[in-house]
Formats: structure tokens, sequence, C-alpha cells
């Protein structure tokens, strides 16, 4: 056995990555919007619930798009206005260039009809007189302002008439030279004047056709720039309200994502400060009373566990107190028993003299009762050891069939007293283990003794085995009156005898079963009341703790202050892998059996335990159970290392990690569960 | 028959291995400290010394010592150390200590007397 040096010393208090104190990180905005903090701020600090906020900004941008529609239709309503007046414009010029031609194509017709005499000519010109006037009053109804000018215009028109009516008088006279000189001197200067008013009209009507035209003109560029700058404004203001009105409400929320973080990590100073004046603020103020809630909580709890804890180890010490007491006055009662046993056995013996029969017989007497007690006295400071923990084992290597043979041999005289047949049979022993052999007989030789104790007929057999499943065991089986099932987790404790009527001290099983463990095996029973007993001691092959791994010079020593890990794996492989794994972040991982698993924990009391589940030596779930049943283990975290599926995973287990391991998973369950070390690497 | 010296401070180990000795014939000498021990020795030149090791006054050892030093013969006298102290590993110190051997305690009446003998040169 090769003492490990390592600090197993308690846990120091877990650190946290967030100390009470440590100013909370202040949540901010993006880095290129930080400037628009006091918006935020205002936003945050108006006096009204997040829907009404919400409701605004949502309505702030209906309007603004509504009011951009609009404005739209009003210039396009304008634009529209423009456009019929240049129609109407257009019109006019038109009318006016028809009434221009009718004037113009009078005077020709009149030519005609004074050269050819073709009366036809004549009609033609009343006909165009009749469009004429037609095309004036169509002029005035389209443009009622100018009346004083169509009225000039009218004036001239008569005028032309009364002239063309004088020419046709004469032409139908037949006096063709007077007709044609009053048509040269009155009907075709009065043409002229109709003519030039009309091309005044049409004048005027392109150049309001023009005005109306840039008009027009003007009012699409304004259409356009209204169009780029409400969107962009209503973009600008829409991006600014919904930037306001986010940012208000995710700062107060991360600001208290940032408390609940430091909660989880059981820090609890922070509060959460926040301008909110609506339902955030409340949460931030619900949030902060429950904070210092919880704290107060978890003040209270952690006193309560406190106190718990130097409960039990004043307990723990009164324990050892009393195991060691018991051991020193056991110690201090040997010495007068071996004076009493050794002068009865002197005197038995003749050494004084020949004794009478009835003296031999009262001797006898006094020999047994000093035999018993003595008894009484070791197991006594047998348990006494090993509750105080001061019980040594001493691995030797040895033929367990040679141990087997003389303990059954040393209990033939007394099966041969009682009649009872006892039997040796070799199922399989192994040819050596590394054992306490002085402790493995003691348990043998309780049991054995035991068996013969409690059976008045019948048979005692004694079956030595385990070599193929890699162990040693024996089942000491019995023809008594067995033991009924509720009974069986009793025997085991101290003065806990089944039966009460038999004699013997009740100690025999307790530190049997006490002793297996130590070597990190067991003691089992078997038994039902009428069938007889089963007995059965496991033990490992050898319970020479660490073997393999510590003594692997690739492997460094631990370092000062490591924590201790203990691997439980039947791969050997794993151990060193988690130590190369895990020597960085302060642990140092030791290497143990499935057998001697309990065993070594009881002993090494590691930072936690990381258990493989499928084992062929013994199921890590077994492990588990006696580890989280052992008062000296229970509070040791385990770890489950495995591929088994984690609905397989006993729920008493503290964590599990799959396999092939993760530095960084078996890293997280190891901080979760409190053996994280003292300062990190 | 062999002269022995048993040096032994509780009285009843010391009678009743004074018996057992003496009944199986030979000559044993008793002292209940260290001193009175290394005295008697000198005096007696015996073949065998039991010294236990708990003495009240000098202890076992250091009257051990003694013998060695100051006795005539001591260096090469039989001395065996005789305690309860039935610990792994006292049997090997006992023999570094300078020790010729080691017998332990309780006084088994079946095997004290073989046990002893076995010591004697």
């Amino acid at each position: 056995m090769r003492p490990l040096d390592v600090d197993v010393s308690p846990a120091p208090p877990r650190a946290n990555a967030l100390r009470p104190g440590d100013p909370a990180p202040e949540p901010q905005l993006p880095r290129l919007t930080r400037w628009l903090r006091p918006v935020v701020d205002a936003v945050a600090r108006i006096d009204a619930s997040v829907h009404r906020k919400l409701l605004f900004g949502f309505l702030a941008g209906a309007l603004l798009l509504v009011g951009m529609a609009l404005l739209s239709l009003v210039v396009i309503e304008r634009m529209n206005g423009r456009m019929q007046e240049l129609d109407g414009l257009r019109e006019q010029s038109s009318r006016a260039q028809q009434a221009l031609y009718s004037v113009t194509a009078q005077s020709h017709y009149r030519a005609m009809a004074l050269l050819t005499n073709d009366d036809e000519w004549n009609d033609r010109i009343a006909t165009a007189k009749a469009t004429f006037a037609d095309l004036v009053i169509s002029l005035e109804q389209a443009d009622p302002d100018e009346a004083a000018f169509f009225s000039e215009v009218r004036e001239v028109n008569d005028g032309f008439n009364a002239s063309s009516a004088e020419v046709l008088a004469l032409y139908e006279a037949g006096d063709i030279p007077a007709a044609t000189t009053m048509h040269i001197d009155e009907e075709h200067t009065a043409s002229h004047v109709l003519e030039a008013q009309m091309r005044t009209l049409i004048d005027t009507a392109v150049e309001e056709a023009a005005a109306a035209r840039a008009a027009f003109d003007g009012d699409r560029t304004l259409l356009a720039v209204l169009v780029v700058v409400f969107s962009a404004a209503g973009v600008a203001i829409a991006m600014s309200l919904g930037f306001a009105l986010s940012w208000a409400f995710i700062l107060p929320v991360r600001k208290m994502e940032g408390a609940l973080a430091a909660i989880t990590k059981e820090d609890f100073s922070h509060r959460v400060e926040v301008p909110n004046r609506d339902e955030l603020g409340s949460l931030a103020r619900g949030l902060n009373a429950t904070t210092d809630r919880l704290a107060q909580l978890f003040d209270e709890q952690r006193a309560l566990a406190d106190r718990l804890t130097a409960t039990n180890d004043s307990l723990a010490r009164a324990s050892r107190a009393k195991s060691q007491f018991l051991a020193s006055v056991s110690h201090e009662l040997r010495t007068p028993m071996n004076a009493i046993l050794g002068f009865t056995d002197a005197l038995l013996a003749g050494v004084d003299g020949p004794l009478n029969d009835e003296q031999k017989a009262s001797l006898g007497w006094v020999q047994r009762g000093g035999r018993d007690l003595l008894g009484l006295i070791n197991e006594i400071l047998d348990l006494s050891k090993i509750e105080a923990g001061k019980l040594t084992i001493d691995p030797q290597p040895f033929d367990p069939r040679e141990l087997v043979e003389s303990v059954v041999a040393q209990h033939r005289s007394l099966a041969a007293q009682k009649g009872i047949r006892l039997r040796w049979e070799d199922a399989g022993t192994p040819a050596e283990v590394v054992l306490d052999g002085q402790r493995v007989r003691q348990i043998l030789v309780n049991l054995l003794g035991n068996a013969l104790k409690f059976t008045d007929a019948g048979e005692v057999t004694a079956v030595s085995g385990g070599a193929t499943e890699g162990r040693f065991q024996v089942a000491v089986r019995d023809t008594g009156p067995g033991i009924a099932p509720e009974q069986h987790a009793l025997i085991f404790e101290e003065f806990g005898q089944g039966g009460g009527d038999a004699s013997g001290t009740g100690l025999g099983l307790a530190i049997s079963r006490r002793l297996a463990r130590v070597m990190g095996g067991d003691v089992t029973v078997e038994s039902d009341l009428g069938q007889g007993a089963t007995f059965h001691v496991t033990l490992p092959l050898d319970c020479r703790p660490l073997t393999a791994v510590t003594d692997d010079p690739t492997i460094g020593e631990p370092a000062a202050g490591d924590r201790l890990l203990m691997s439980v794996d039947d791969d050997p492989s794993v151990a060193p892998l988690l130590r190369k794994m895990l020597a960085d972040h302060g642990y140092h991982v030791v290497a143990s059996g499935a057998l001697n698993a309990v065993a070594d924990a009881r002993r090494l009391l590691p930072q936690a335990i990381i258990l493989d589940i499928l084992m062929p030596e013994r199921r890590g779930d077994e492990i588990l159970a006696e580890l989280k049943a052992d008062p000296a283990t229970r509070a040791i975290p385990v770890i489950v290392l495995s591929v088994v599926e984690p609905a397989d995973v006993p729920s008493i287990a503290d964590a599990h990690v799959g396999k092939p391991v993760r530095k960084a998973a078996l890293l997280r369950a190891l901080a979760e569960h409190g053996a994280a070390p003292a300062a990190s690497a | 028959m062999a002269v022995i010296v048993l040096v032994e401070d509780t009285p009843a180990n010391l009678a009743l291995a004074t018996k057992l000795l003496t009944a199986a014939g030979h000559d044993v000498a008793t002292a209940r400290t260290g001193a009175d021990g290394v005295r008697l020795v000198a005096e007696r030149a015996p073949d065998l010394v039991l010294m236990d090791l708990g003495l009240p006054d000098i202890g076992g050892r250091e009257a051990m010592h003694e013998i060695r030093r100051t006795v005539p013969d001591g260096p090469r006298l039989r001395v065996i150390a005789f305690t309860a102290h039935a610990m792994v590993g006292d049997r090997e110190r006992a023999i570094a200590d300078g020790f010729d051997g080691y017998l332990s305690k309780p006084i088994e009446f079946a095997t004290f007397v073989e046990s002893v003998e076995a010591l004697l040169p």
C-alpha cells in the first residue's frame, strides 16, 4: 500500500464567478446608437403601460403613412386640374383657329363669286358666317371673363355682315364692279379686323397653355419632393420610435436577466434599477423584492445547513470519542482477563498440584466465562478500531484455499461434538489473493462459528470460489433454523443478533461485514425461516488500493492544493486520460477498481467520484447505492461517466457525463457539484 | 534448565510467567523495574532476559541498552522484547532497536513455555 500525499481537507467555500458586491455588467445600446440613450430613457420614463407605448408607436407610424397618402392625393388632384385647364386652352385655341379660317374663307369665297358669278359661293359664305357665329358663342362660353372682347368681335362681325349684305345686293342686281369695289373697300377691311381679333385669341390661348404647362411641371416636381421628404422623414421617425420603444423594453429585460443569472450563482446583492414607469418597472421592483426574500431564505437555509454540519461534526466527534473510549477501555480490560485465564489454565493443568473433579469443574466454568468475556472484549476492540478509523489492513499474498481449509479444520472438533457434518467445497477458488489474511480468517471463523452454533443437526458447508468472476468468495451454508427476511438487515448491526436466545456477543457479523467492506468486499445473507442460512463473503482478489495508475511514471505527481478525484472504471485507460485532462484544472485523479471503490472512497474521501456503470466485476449502480447509503461517503458527489442512456443513470447520481468524455462537460459537472478547485488554472 | 531473568511490572503477568517457567524446570529471577532488572542480570548472568517494554522507570529499551553497555557479557546476552503491542512491524522494530527476539503478550498457557524455550540459545 503506497501512501498518497494528497490534500483531502474539507472544501473551501465555493468561489462564485460573480462575487457578491461586484457591479452588475450594465447592459448597453449597440455601439453606434449610444447617443440615443437619453431618448430611450425618456421613453422608459413615460408613465404609461407597455401596451399603450407600443400602441402609440404603431399608431404614429400608421398616421405618418396616412398623412403621406393624403398629401399625395391633394397634389395629384391639383395636377389633374392643371391638365383639364390645359385641355380647355387647347380646345379654345383650336376654335379660334377655326374661326380665323371661317373669316379668311369668306374673303376667298367672295372673290370666287365675283369672278365666276356662281351662286354656289354665296351659299358657302352664308355657311361660313353661321359657323363663325357659332364658334364665337362657344369661344365666349369657354372664356366668359373676356365678354368685352367678344362684344367688340360681335360688333366688328355685325359691320362685316352688313357690308357683306350690301355686296350681295349689288351682286344680285348684276352690278359686279360696284360689288367688287364694295367688297374691297368695306367687306375685306372688316374681315381683316376680325382675323386680327382671332389671331389675338389664338395667341392668348397658346400663352396660357404654356403657363399651365409650366405650372403642371412645377406640381410634378413638388410631388416628387414631397414623396421623398415624407418617406425619409417617415422612415426616420418610425425607426427612432421603434428603436426607442424596443430598447426601452430590452434594456430592463437584459438587466433583469443579468440579475437572475447572478441569483442562480447565489449572488443576491444585485438590484435592478431601471427608469421604466411601466410594467417593466414594476417587474424590476418585484424582482428586487423577490431577490431580497430569496437572499433572506438562502441565508436562513445556509445558517441551518451550517448548524446541521456543526451538529454532524460534533456527532461524528462524539462517535469517534466513544469508539476511542471503548478501544482504550477494552484494551485495559484485556490485561486482567489474560491474567485470569492464564492462572486458570495453569491451575487446570495441575501446575500447582493435582485438583479434584469438583475443583476442575468449577475452574472450567471460570475458564469458559473468561474466554467468552475476552472474546467480547476483543470484538468491541475491533469494532471500535473500525469505527475510529484505526483499523489497518495489511494486504499480503496468500493461497486462500489453504486458509479456508485450515479454518474448516479448526472447527472439525466442534462440529463432531454437535454431530454436524462439516464440509468444504472448492468451486474454483483463486490460487492467490492479496488480502489481509488475518482479517479474512476472522471473518470465516465468525461465519463458521455462527453456522455451527445455530445448527443443531444436519450439515454446514463452506463453498469457496469466485476465480472466474475475478474475485474470492466463500458461501457458508447451514441447515439451522434460518433467518426471517425482515431480520436480515438487523443481524449485521451491533448487538443485533437474531432470535436473541442464543449465546454470543452479537458483534461478530457487524465486525465481519465491516472488515470485508474495509477490504472492498461485503458479507451478505440469504435465508428464510426454516430454510437454513447462507452467508456470502465476497472479496476482491487484491485489496491494495490505487494499483495500476499511481505507479505510471508518465503521469505527474499531484501538485499542492490539487483536489482529489477518484475514477472507478474497468477500462484502465480512463483514469490516465482523466488525469491528463484535468491536471491543469487543479485536480488529481486516482484510480480505483469496482471492488475496492467503496473502501477507497471511505479511506480517501475524494472531492468527487467519477463512476462507470457497466463494469464486469461489480456494477456501478450497486457501488453508487452503497456510497450513498454510507454516512461517511454519502456527501461525495458521484458523476456517472458511462455510455448508458441518461434514463438508465440512477437518479441518486449527482451528474451524468456521456462517453467519450468531453472535458467541458466534466468540468461543468464538477463545478456544479461543488468540486471546483479553489483556484482554477 | 536455564537461568531466565524476567523484567515485568504487571504483578499478575510476572507471577504467571514465573509459575509457568518454574513449573517447566527453569530458574527464574524477577525484577519489576528496569534498574533492578539491569542489576539482576549483572548478578545472575542469565541464559535469557525477557524485558517488558512498558516499564515504569527507564523503559525496556533503555534497560536493554544499559545491559549491553554495563554488564561484562552484555553484548552477547539474549535479551527478548516482551510486549503487549501486537502490532504489525513491532517485531522488526524491536530487532532494529537491538533486541535479540520478540515475544508478544498475553501469556497463553498452551504456548508460552514453548515460545520461551525456542528463544533460548
